[in-house]
This record gives structure tokens, sequence and C-alpha cells, in this order.
């Protein structure tokens, strides 16, 4: 155990843990309860575990909350005179208090975590935003969540000051299928299984000055309706409810708080709604609101392919004929549009047409001499080096022998384990992993910033060999 | 005879709140306390002030406590000192206790002495835990006291009031 200012506190911090554990996971995740399970089990044990425990409707008399006094507190006031009556002092007179009740403020504030779009591709089912609300009243109060992934065209958002306008590019863009899970505090951030099995859509209760993460989960539609650079807005608004009126884990039962209509009741506590407006609310409704958005950023991958003549065994490298012996140079551009997602390659097989040779050595065609001037120009790289691999707008570490440096990267042309090769007909280049029908290294390896086959936005590859006219 | 120079002390609550009718005593000097809710309301584009009853008071509402009192007796009441603490739960609102034709101190030792503002001290610690004496501030005041400088003659009244936030 470690000896550390919060053990000074450690039992205040466990039954904290234990009642509002959803939120402690990364402070009490620390040494001191080597883990949550352990913290868990420690709450078990202690009979703290939160099931959720109801709170009482009000907290003590006189607590200093988040939202001022707490509710139900009676605030007594009491007059002293003392006077004379010629000359002679009187004894004091005290007065009968008069005594309000503190009314029970209700105010929640809903916000967006994290400051920026989630990037979805379309088809993806299961997306996350995050929100984080907080019971900024002075009672404890239950909270009902509404998703909701059909903001309406033209609505826009402004995330970290960035303004996003709901399907700027295609109308009717919407997120489907939006639910609301509360982080369940076994592990930071959201788990499918975790959040979703616990599936606790509303929340019941939370204490004032409590915040809880909620995850909006929503499905992106097809490709045919969402494509690069649209945005789907979508909200989650929590009204406020009476506290303990919600039925964990499916959330119904919930009573929504009503504002207490005309004065004063002496006596009970009235209910004030003191909220502020929210993206999708209006001030004093006892709601909060807020938005975030779903962009649709795929990968858009094109694949082009052109042959030149370079040199003709009489003219060279001088308007070369396409005659038999002519080299005719191949380039094969994998290119990934500029702003897209990344893309992942695998591998690509390209047959080589029965009327050519490969030209094993990938020669220049410049340089030669007769009687066959491409037979005799010297090889681009080193003979039995038949392919040359390049990447264009990429940051992947350049250098010789890699395929961002200026020169290319050059691979041999044999079946040898290396990522390239030329075997029958057969033109084989491995990028990453998977694919399945290619082996040996890969031409796109995992380095830093990148995974293995990542082709990110703005990126090319570009495939060089030669072949022979019969 | 003292017994009619006593003063009845009462507590008026506006509105819906309770109100404590006087001693059933004719010849007694009242002293009625009242609260009232402080808002800022809109009228015709301008910001106005306005008292209300104390009606669905939530932390951060301002209230004004009103404290009248009036000599019903047959003779002049000296030497009166109206006393009030700053309520739990609340903080004075500073420059807000007002008496016509009255001196106006506050205590910052629980009601014990009194002074007024530029003499208030109170001891503090700083960041390091060192104690230092600091001038008082509104929220330091524990009580408000208002000398009211002339005698009230039979018949005559007057109020002393001032405003609290609820924290």
């Amino acid at each position: 155990m470690k000896a550390s200012p919060e053990r000074g506190h450690a039992w205040k911090h466990l039954f904290d843990f234990c009642i509002n554990h959803e939120e402690r996971t990364m402070k009490y995740g620390s040494r001191w309860y080597r883990n949550v399970l352990t913290g868990m089990a420690l709450c078990a044990g202690l009979g703290l575990i939160y099931t959720p425990a109801a709170l009482a409707q009000f907290l003590p008399s006189g607590t200093t909350t988040a939202g001022g006094i707490s509710a139900n507190t009676d605030i007594s006031n009491q007059a002293t005179l003392n006077y004379s009556i010629g000359a002679t002092a009187q004894p004091a007179i005290t007065s009968t208090a008069v005594t309000f009740k503190v009314d029970n403020k209700v105010n929640v504030v809903v916000t967006e975590v994290g400051g920026s779009a989630t990037n979805v591709a379309p088809n993806a089912t299961g997306q996350v935003t995050t929100f984080l609300l907080t019971n900024t009243g002075n009672s404890p109060m239950d909270f009902q969540l509404t998703p909701n992934g059909a903001i309406a065209n033209g609505q826009s958002v402004s995330l970290s000051g960035t303004p996003f306008n709901d399907s700027n590019i295609t109308a009717g863009f919407d997120a489907t299928n939006c639910r609301a899970f509360v982080e369940s505090g076994a592990t930071g951030g959201f788990q499918g299984a975790q959040d979703v099995d616990q599936a606790i859509v509303n929340l019941s209760p939370v204490a004032p000055g409590n915040s809880k993460t909620v995850y909006v989960v929503c499905d992106i539609p097809s490709a045919a309706t969402a494509t690069n650079g649209n945005n789907a807005l979508v909200s989650l608004t929590a009204t406020t409810a009476n506290v303990n009126t919600c039925v964990l884990p499916a959330g119904t039962g919930c009573v929504a708080t009503v504002a207490t209509a005309g004065g004063d009741t002496p006596g009970v506590v009235d209910v004030v709604f003191a909220d502020l407006a929210g993206s999708d609310d209006i001030a004093n409704d006892g709601k909060s609101s807020a938005r975030d958005v779903f962009q649709v950023a795929a990968a858009q991958i094109s694949v082009s392919k052109t042959a030149t003549p370079i040199c003709d065994p009489f003219n060279g490298s001088t308007a070369p004929k396409s005659i038999p012996g002519a080299y005719v140079q191949y380039e094969i551009t994998i290119a990934n549009a500029a702003a897209a997602a990344s893309a992942t390659l695998t591998d690509i097989t390209d047959a080589l047409n029965a009327n050519l040779n490969f030209d094993a050595d990938l020669r220049t065609g410049a340089g030669g001499a007769a009687p066959d001037r491409c037979v005799s120009s010297p090889p681009a790289s080193a003979a039995g080096a038949g392919f040359r691999l390049r990447c264009t707008g990429t940051a992947r570490a350049s250098g010789a022998g890699t395929c961002a440096n200026a020169a290319g990267q050059f691979f041999t042309t044999g079946s040898d384990g290396d990522a390239m090769s030329f075997s029958g007909a057969a033109i084989t280049i491995r990028f990453g992993t998977g694919g399945g029908t290619v082996t040996g290294a890969q031409a796109l390896p995992a380095e830093a910033g990148y995974t293995a086959g990542e082709l990110k936005g703005g990126e090319a590859v570009i495939i060089r060999f030669n072949a022979i006219i019969r | 005879m003292r017994q009619n120079h006593r003063f009845a002390l009462l507590l008026l609550a506006a509105g819906p709140l309770l109100f404590n009718t006087p001693a059933a005593s004719a010849q007694t000097v009242e002293l009625v306390t009242r609260v009232e809710r402080v808002v800022d309301v809109i009228e015709k584009g301008v910001k106005v002030r306005k008292t209300g009853p104390p009606v669905k008071i939530v932390p951060g509402d301002e209230v004004v406590y009103t404290v009248a009192y009036a000599n019903k007796t047959a003779k002049p009441a000296e030497q009166i000192v109206v006393t009030n603490p700053v309520p739990k739960h609340t903080r004075y609102k500073d420059g807000t206790a007002a008496g016509a034709g009255s001196d106006i101190r506050f205590s910052v030792d629980g009601g014990k002495t009194f002074a007024t503002p530029d003499k208030l001290t109170v001891t503090a610690a700083d960041k390091s835990g060192k104690a230092i004496v600091r001038p008082a501030t509104a929220q330091d005041y524990t009580h408000i006291r208002w000398v009211i400088k002339q005698s009230v003659a039979p018949g005559q009244s007057g109020t002393v009031t001032f405003h609290a936030v609820v924290l």
C-alpha cells in the first residue's frame, strides 16, 4: 500500500468511489486500489456497492453544494432590540424567528467532450460521441437522457471554435439508431460490452456537483447518403426527473420534475428551474443539451496505371516505338484522396500480358549501344532489381531503402521473400498484413505514425516496372 | 408600569410566511421583522429592482430583511439599539444596511464587538498557513447593529433594513 496524501482520506475516497465510481475510474485506478476490481471488491465488502443507492430527496440541511446551500434548509432570522425608558434600561427583546425554506434549485449542464468531430465511415455501426452531465443544482436529481441523431439540416454546432453545419454537402444525412449509454466506470471510455451491457440509459440519482459521462452511440448510413465531408449532428438532452424515480437499468418510471407554479408553499420545498439554455432546449426548462458531430471521412482510393514506351532496340530512348524488343514502362499509382480517412492496403496482383516479358533489371532504356540499345542500357538500380516503389505525400521515414526516399525503393524481381515478385506471368505486391494471396515482407510496414499497409489521405504509392514486347 | 414599556417584538413574514401577531396589549412598543425577495424585472426595457414575497427562494437569490419598530407606549423610548445577526446560510450584501437616523455598526466576532467597517479586521491564514490580519469584508460580517440616535416619541416609528444573499 502506497503511503501518499490520498491515504489520509482513504475512507472518504473509497466511499466516494463506491457511490460514484462511474467518474472515479482514473482517480481511483491508482496504485492505492491496484485496480478497479479491487476497489469494487472493497466496496462490496463494505456493503457500499452502487446498485445504485437511492439518495435522500434532499441533502442534510445546511449542506453546501455545487448549487449553493442544499434545498430544504431553513433560513431563520431573529432580531434583538434594546431600549431605555426614562434612562432606565429595559430588558432586551428577542423576536420570534422569521424563517423561509430554501427551495430546490434544479440546474443541469450537459457539455460535449472532446471538442472535435468524430470521424466515421459510411455503414459504420456503434459510432461514439461523448458528453458530460453535471448536476449543478442543490439537490440530488435523476436525469432522463434523450439522444437525437436527426438534427435538422442546416443546424450548426461549434466545437473548439470550428463550426459544423449539419449535412453541409448532402441534405438528409442523419445518424441513425442513436442510443445513450452511461459510462459504467469499470474501464474509462466507451466499451461496447461493458457500457452497453449495463445499458444505464438514465441516471439515478446524481448528487449535486457530481458529473456523469454519457455516450451517444449511433449508426452511420450507407455511402449513398453519407459522403466525405458530410456532417451529422447529434444532440444529448438531459431532462431532470424527481430523484429516485428512474428505475435502472432500463430507465423506466422517470417522473419529470415540474417547476412549482404560482406562489410559494410555506414549509414546502418548491422547485425552481435555474438552468441556462442548451443547444436544443430553452432556459429554465429543467433541461440541458449539447451537440456533437459525426463527420464522414472514408478512404477514397484510386488506382491508375500508365504504360509508356521508353526504348526500342533501334532508336534507343529517342522517340521509341512499340516494336518487338521495345521496353514499356508501367506505373501503377494507388492514391488516397486528400482529407480522406486512412486506407489499409493489403496486396495487389497484376497479370502480365502474354505478349510481354518482364524486365528483371528495370533498365532505364537510355545510353545503350547497338545492336540492341535497350538491353544494353543500364539498370535503374542494379541487375535483378525489377521493381521501384515510391511514396508521395507521406510522412513515413525517408532515406535510402525507404519508399519515401526521393529515388524510390527497389525490390528484387524473383519470389524471394521481399514485398514484390514476378513469377510466371504474375506481378504480386504485398503492402501490409492480410490479403492472404501474397506472402513475404511488407512494402508499407508499420512504423512511427503508421500501421502496416496504411495509406493516409493525400498519400500515394507508385510502383514502376518494365515489360518487353516480344 | 414597567410592563407597559416593554417592546413587543414581532416577526412579520410577508406573503404566505407566518405573521406573528403582537401580544394583546395596547400599551407596547412594537417591533416587526419581515423578509422579502429582491427580484430584477424588466419593465419597458429597463431593469427595475423590486421586492416581493419570499416565494421560491433558491441559492443566489437576494432577500431584504426589514425590521420595523413603533413606540406605542405613552413615553419616549430612548437608546434604541436593534441587533440582527446575518442569517445562517446567507451572506450580508455590502452596502445594503440602512436606517434613517441610525448609526450602523457591524460585528465580525459573532456579536461580541461592533464597529464601523473601516475599523474591522479579521485574522485569516494565508497560503503558507501563516496567520495574517486583513481588513474585513462584507462576507465576514456576523451581526449588524443599528443605534437609533434620537429617542422615539410615543406613536412614532421607524425601520432598518439590510439585504442578504442566500449561499
